[in-house]
């Protein structure tokens, strides 16, 4: 079984953080055009 | 029909709209899918629980082998109809595709070592998946490295549209020449050779990916629309 839970590890953490990255960079861009327009 | 394509403020809030009820629905199938795989289904009479792997590797590779296809149809319409935001679809694409190929690739290898006995082999349909890896590294390299972005995305495209060679000869190479990798079981001409029981968590599985995979292309396609909004409200400031 440690052969499967490796595998589903290694998807879901892939996934995951190619996720989290999307939406922080997505606040981060956010953020900068905000401060952009009030400048 | 593609005029909603050229309207960058309508492609946001879409996206915005859509985000959630995509997620929301990766949650759900998720966790239905990884019972079901995990648990409910049953294990196989030759490799016993290693065959719980297949849940995680097929819907990989066919994400992997699915996003090039896209990829390479929406580079022909932005080449064709000279879209731009076609281009900035094909760009969000691209990372999606690299993760889930880089998931078959791993999940195939701790597959292949209790199965085969060996982690890796050069075999037809592993060194074809592996071109492909590189081809989706090929094409993010090319496109963030060109003094000019536009310029960047038309290569990219190019590269995406001729390499897409490659997808027939991944899924054939099985039939094509002798390989340690098993023939196709499930999409083929002739009735699935797995049992409903193992079909079933699968598609669960397949289509939960396809959410989260959708989910993480709105967001990138807002990142590279937010960018380019940015770029040209910084160049609206400083003009030259």
């Amino acid at each position: 079984m440690i052969f499967v839970y490796a595998s589903y590890f290694v998807a879901l953490s892939f996934l995951l953080i190619l996720l989290k990255c999307s939406v922080r960079k997505k606040r981060y861009l956010q953020k900068q055009i905000h401060n952009t327009y009030d400048a | 029909m593609m005029t909603f394509l050229n309207r960058p403020t309508f492609l946001l809030s879409a996206c915005d709209r859509l985000i959630p009820w995509s997620l929301g629905g990766f949650v759900v199938l998720g966790c239905l899918g990884l019972y079901m795989g995990l648990i409910w289904s049953p294990a196989d009479y030759q490799q016993g629980e290693t065959v719980r792997i297949m849940y995680v590797h097929v819907p990989a590779s066919w994400g992997a082998l699915g996003i090039y296809t896209a990829m390479a149809i929406s580079s022909v319409i932005a080449l064709i109809k000279r879209l731009p935001l076609m281009h900035l679809l094909t760009a969000a694409l691209a990372p999606i595709g690299l993760c889930f190929c880089l998931i078959s690739l791993i999940t195939g290898s701790i597959w292949g070592y209790p199965t085969w006995g060996t982690w890796w082999v050069w075999d037809a349909r592993l060194t074809s998946m592996l071109l492909l890896a590189f081809l989706y590294g090929g094409y993010l390299l090319l496109i963030n490295n060109f003094d000019q972005e536009e310029r960047g995305l038309k290569s990219g495209a190019l590269l995406s549209i001729i390499g897409w060679i490659n997808v027939p000869i991944i899924k054939w190479s099985v039939d094509w020449w002798h390989t340690l990798h098993q023939p196709a079981s499930i999409l083929r001409f002739a009735k699935p050779a797995i049992h409903w029981t193992m079909i079933m968590p699968l598609f669960i599985m397949a289509i939960s990916f396809a959410l989260l995979a959708l989910t993480i292309f709105m967001l990138q396609l807002q990142n590279l629309i937010l960018k380019r909004q940015l770029i040209s409200q910084n160049r609206r400031r400083r003009p030259s």
